[in-house]
């Protein structure tokens, strides 16, 4: 618990280190993308952070209710609910995103972020069929 | 599959909330078992049925 408090303090400072320093440096023009980047992964860190740390404090002041929620995230039926989910908004998003890719070519989008579609669609495709197969020798 | 958990649980007078805190699962998995909504997985029915002192055959019932 300690650990993940000091891990969850530091990101909450990094957030905003990095909010700052998108604000403070990233101000023209040319450097619009990198500071909205800065900004977008800045705001994600603190406000993940923020509320593991509410988290864990309410935890602490109430350990019956640590244990239910201890209780309901390893739950067996609420662990295949989860899973059954992601695997079906996945399915469902794929297409969506194939959509995407091709939009990106038809509106003569640069090449790189072409490419960069391309590279995530074909990892995701790789992790399913590596985990397919890793499943498949552990059961 | 069919079950026999509410009847037993009811017949030893224990409440849901009570069950799911013993059994370390969620109340709202003791009504998906009791509605038959959800097969447990071969550990839970073993824990439910060494709760209730019983054989998992007794509770749960396997029907082609």
């Amino acid at each position: 618990m300690r650990g993940n408090k000091l891990i969850y303090t530091a990101a909450m400072i990094a957030g905003i280190i990095l909010i700052c320093v998108s604000l403070i440096f990233f101000g023209d023009e040319e450097s619009k993308i990198l500071s909205g980047i800065s900004i977008g992964i800045g705001a994600g860190l603190f406000g993940m952070s923020v509320a593991m740390l509410s988290i864990n404090a309410i935890d602490n002041k109430k350990p019956e209710l640590k244990k239910q929620n201890e209780i309901e995230l390893s739950d067996e039926r609420n662990i295949m609910i989860r899973d059954k989910a992601k695997a079906r908004a996945s399915d469902i998003t794929k297409p969506f995103f194939i959509l995407l890719l091709m939009l990106t070519i038809l509106a003569e989008a640069p090449l790189w972020l072409t490419c960069v579609a391309i590279g995530v669609f074909l990892l995701r495709e790789i992790i399913e069929f590596f985990l397919i197969f890793k499943y498949n020798k552990k059961m | 599959m069919k079950n026999r958990l509410e009847e037993i649980r009811r017949a030893k007078g224990i409440r849901q909330e009570e069950l799911a805190k013993e059994l370390e699962v969620s109340r709202q998995t003791i009504g998906s078992l009791e509605n038959g909504r959800y097969n447990p997985s071969i550990v839970l029915a073993f824990k439910i049925a060494r709760y209730f002192d019983m054989k998992i055959e007794e509770i749960f019932l396997y029907e082609e």
